[in-house]
Parts: C-alpha cells; structure tokens; sequence
C-alpha cells in the first residue's frame, strides 16, 4: 500500500504507521468500513465526480467565508459580494467542469443566491471570550488517549460559525447537495459524526455551550439553487457518549495500520462509492482505481 | 459592455473584471433568481433522487 503524498507545507496527519489527527472526514471513513478508509484515507482516491462535488464545495464554502468576513470587518453588504464575486471568479479561472450542475457558473449563482437568500439572517455571530467574533474556527483538540508509539492524538476540525438563534447557541455549517433539500435530507445529521464533533467542539474547544448545528442546505441544479435551512441538535448526554466511544474507533485503527489489513464491511457496501472497486477480483482492483478515479490526499491538519 | 458569457469566459490577468462588471454579472444572476423564484425555471425539473455524494459517500 501507498501512502498519498501530501504537499510540504501541510505537517502529515501519520506518524509511524499511525493516524493521530483526526477530523470528521476521516473518522467517518474508518467508521463505515475500514477498506473505504484504507482508499479514501490512506490512498486517496476519490470518483472523479466526487472531486467536481469537493471542489466545487471548497469554493462556495470559502466564498461565503470571505464574506462574512468582510462583514464583519464593517464593508457594506453591496461591496462584500462584489469582492466575494470577484474572488471566486479569479480564483476559479480555466475550471471546465464537465459536470452541468457543479461548474463555474453555477458556483457564481450560488454564492449570489445564498447571500441574497440570507441577506436579513435572524442569526447573531457570538462574541467569543477574547472578544473575537465566533466565525472561521478551525480547531485542533489534543486528546488524553495516546498512539501506540506515544504520540497524542488529536481532533481537527473548522466551524463556519457559531450563532445565537432564538433562545439557543449553535454551530452552523454549509452543505451543497444535488437532492431535493426537505425533512428527509436533514434527518440523517441527527446521527452525523460531522455534527457531533463541531458541537463537542464548540463546548470544549470555544467554552460555548451550543444545542447542535444549524445547516444551511444549497441543492445544486443545472437551472436553480434552493435553499433550505435545517437544525439537528445535541444534549450533553449524547455529546459524551460521542467522544466516549472515540478510543475505541481509534483501537480499531491501530489494529489496521498494525496488521495492514483492511477488511471490506459489507453491509456498508450498497452505496459506497468504491463499490464497483471491492466487487472485482482482487487482481483487478488496482486497475480499476486508476481509471475511474483520481488521487486527491486527505489531510484533517489542512487548514481549509 | 462584453455579454454576461464573455465576462465568464475572459483572462482576467490580462483584462481584470471592473466595478460595473461585477455588477452586471450580480444583477445578471439576480434576475435568474427572480426567474426562479417567480415559478418560470422550475417546470420541468423534478427533484433528484439522492446520490452517493450526498450521504457523504
């Protein structure tokens, strides 16, 4: 097995044959089959529509960032989407997109559609206890539990926001999807590993004792974006019982990275992306990575 | 003023986006938006079933 190369600047989230930092991507992974992990992980190959979707979200995540900086350093809402406008465009020069929904265009009627969508937003940004508006947290928690080979580990993560929204504190986060967004698309966060992290840590990491997350769903079509907003809470109880079982999820991965095996679970299989890979012989199956996929590393300490 | 697919298609390091540019391609999406919103651009678009991407897959 290859371990996928990372660029200089980003420190290596191994050490030995170890994982130590861990964000949601990652721990979601290892979480639904080890040999999904081993690929998308350790490997790092993506569909290739899957890297149109990722890039696609790295933008509309980033512009929408941008802007709410600018808002809050002050500048008017009229001049922030002209420079949020003018820096996805610039920054997305030559894309060709072979996809009819994720492509530059429509990234550009996105960002302008959410903006306008939420230009009078209920949500209030806290103030975090340095005086800091609570926006663009990226965070990396040290953990008690250690790799075999003594090294720490560590959760990483990046909140978009924290809020004050009628009587609670919450955590927001952006998602882009090609679905209808109603009940059903929200319903699945209320078991999300994602949403358990970002609200463990705001309340560990931020000292802001937050409900859940708030989701701010975009359905990308060739014609359109819909916007829908969705909420998915947290008690306490649930939030320690989420970081309760993390050891053992990071045993299971020592266990791998110690016997280099990676077994296929398959009940997880039937929407998996790397389904049309595991279902081929064994001889195969390197072939069929290679042509149906690229390589785009996974790094939880890059900071997005 | 080049056409709202000249703007997408231009190198901006030779010929960087102007103020009144920027706006234009805004009010240009702005009325797509109004488009949507008043019922014309969705008939004909039925909803997508979920995909792998969207589960996180």
């Amino acid at each position: 097995m290859t371990l996928a190369a990372e660029p200089l600047e980003t420190p290596s989230p191994f050490t030995d044959i170890y994982q130590y930092a861990w964000d949601a991507t990652s721990l979601g992974w290892l979480k639904d089959c080890p040999r999904k992990y081993q690929y998308a992980m350790l490997e790092g190959w993506r569909a290739k529509k899957q890297a149109v979707a990722l890039k696609f979200g790295l933008h509309y995540h980033r512009s929408l960032e941008l802007y709410d900086r600018h808002i809050v350093a002050g500048m008017s809402k009229q001049n922030a989407l002209r420079e949020v406008v003018r820096t996805a465009l610039v920054e997305t020069q030559g894309w060709e997109s072979d996809d009819t929904a994720r492509n530059r265009v429509n990234l550009i009627r996105s960002i302008i559609w959410y903006i306008d969508e939420f230009y009078t937003d209920p949500l209030k940004t806290v103030i975090l206890e340095n005086g800091r508006p609570a926006v663009e947290l990226s965070f990396k928690m040290n953990l008690e539990y250690k790799a075999p080979n003594g090294q720490p580990y560590m959760l990483t993560g990046h909140l978009d926001r924290i809020v004050e929204f009628g009587n609670g504190t919450y955590v927001t986060d952006r998602k882009t999807t090609g679905s209808t967004v109603g009940s059903y698309y929200f319903e699945r966060f209320d078991l999300d590993n994602q949403m358990s992290l970002y609200t463990m840590a705001a309340n560990v990491v931020f000292h802001t004792p937050v409900k859940g997350v708030i989701l701010d769903a975009a359905q990308i079509a060739v014609g359109f974006t819909r916007f829908a907003r969705g909420m998915t809470y947290r008690t306490p109880a649930q939030t320690n019982e989420w970081l309760s079982e993390l050891p053992y999820w990071l045993k299971q991965a020592e266990h791998f990275a110690e016997t280099g095996e990676y077994p296929m679970r398959e009940p997880a299989c039937m929407l998996c992306q790397y389904k049309g890979v595991c279902s081929k012989d064994p001889s195969v199956r390197q072939r069929f990575l290679e042509s149906d996929f690229v390589r785009e590393p996974w790094n939880p300490l890059k900071v997005r | 003023m080049d056409t709202i697919a000249e703007l997408f298609s231009r190198n901006l390091i030779e010929q960087p986006y102007t103020r009144d540019e920027l706006d234009e391609i805004i009010k240009y999406m702005r009325e797509r938006r109004a488009q949507f919103i008043s019922g014309k651009k969705t008939k004909g678009e039925p909803a997508k079933p979920l995909s792998l991407e969207d589960l996180g897959l």
